[in-house]
């Protein structure tokens, strides 16, 4: 079947077929249905029609929201913080072995002093910078 | 489309049991389009309904360059969509048993009106067999072009308000008629040709 005859045929089968319709014993309580639907959706409050009028709830709530769990976590953070330390602390009182943070301390105690002493040498060298640059010759012997 | 727009002001105005005359006026063809898209009867006077609800729920932005009704016909078409959707997203839950076979006693889901043709059987068989593949090849169209076919050619909306009610261009309708109905015609155009005479 060419198309132009297609189209005819179709437009002219749909006529006289239509489209089956519904029940009529069952229409009658279609609109009881809805509407009963409608007031129990929107007894709570003003109908439903009226809520785009007021402000939209969503931004402010998500603005509130977001800045209650900002205010949560800053103040919860340090305590968090301190809560660890504390039960560090707590661990190893209760262990009681503190030599290793001796060994660590001496050990950094001597590097300390050892950069203390190489920067007291390097001072030394800006206050009379020319001597290592003398000739031998000029050397007092 | 005057008589809708005083109704819909005077429920914005607190008139909200006015919206019954709004269902009353358009349930057959809501409950008809619906019914067109899902094929059973029970699922459309659902779908059409909270079509209806949807469309009071949001009656504030309702604009009034449109028909209500195309508004509305977009609402229930768009819950169809969503329902055949969520259907065909659920397979694991078909029967393993005889999966392909309708229930005992259920006819083949035909949307159309038959004539009854009396005392010629074969005619009344061609007719039904006839109905049966053109609503299986409409199944088969995809969304858009089923759609607009539904809208203009099933319900009868002109090519206007299938636009409106489609929330498209013109132009993108009558594109979306024509590949539905070559779809159509590539479907049925064997069963067609090997009968005697398509009617």
């Amino acid at each position: 079947m060419n198309r132009p005859d297609w189209q005819v045929w179709l437009n002219r089968w749909l006529k006289r077929h239509p489209l089956r319709e519904p029940p009529a014993h069952t229409r009658g309580e279609y609109v009881d249905q809805v509407m009963a639907r409608i007031r129990g959706e929107s007894t709570q409050d003003q109908p439903a029609v009226f809520r785009f009028l007021e402000p939209r709830p969503s931004l402010a709530w998500g603005g509130a929201l977001a800045a209650g769990l900002a205010v949560v976590l800053l103040v919860s953070a340090p305590q968090r913080n301190l809560r660890r330390l504390d039960r560090d602390s707590q661990l190893l009182l209760a262990a009681g072995d503190f030599s290793f943070l001796e060994e660590d301390l001496e050990q950094e105690l001597q590097e300390q002093e050892t950069e203390d002493l190489v920067e007291e040498i390097e001072a030394l060298d800006a206050v009379s910078p020319g001597d290592d640059l003398l000739p031998d010759e000029e050397i007092p012997v | 489309m005057d008589d809708d727009s005083e109704i819909i002001d005077a429920i914005l105005e607190g008139a909200s049991d006015r919206y019954g005359e709004l269902v009353d006026r358009y349930q057959l063809a809501a409950w008809k389009l619906a019914y067109s898209f899902v094929g059973n009867f029970e699922d459309a006077k659902d779908l059409s309904q909270n079509g209806f609800v949807k469309a009071y729920q949001n009656l504030g932005r309702f604009r009034g360059g449109s028909r209500f009704s195309t508004w509305l016909y977009r609402i229930i078409a768009n819950e169809c969509k969503d329902f055949l959707r969520r259907k065909n997203r659920r397979p694991f839950f078909v029967s393993l048993s005889a999966p392909d076979e309708p229930e005992e006693g259920a006819s083949p889901a035909i949307p159309f009106e038959l004539e009854d043709r009396g005392n010629n059987p074969r005619e009344t068989a061609q007719d039904r067999e006839l109905a049966a593949q053109l609503a299986g090849a409409m199944e088969r169209l995809p969304m858009k072009q089923r759609t607009a076919f539904l809208l203009r050619h099933v319900n009868g909306l002109s090519l206007e308000e299938t636009s409106e009610a489609m929330g498209c261009r013109l132009g993108t309708v009558k594109s979306h008629l024509f590949r539905a109905s070559e779809s159509l015609r590539a479907f049925l155009g064997p069963f067609l040709t090997s009968q005697e005479t398509p009617r």
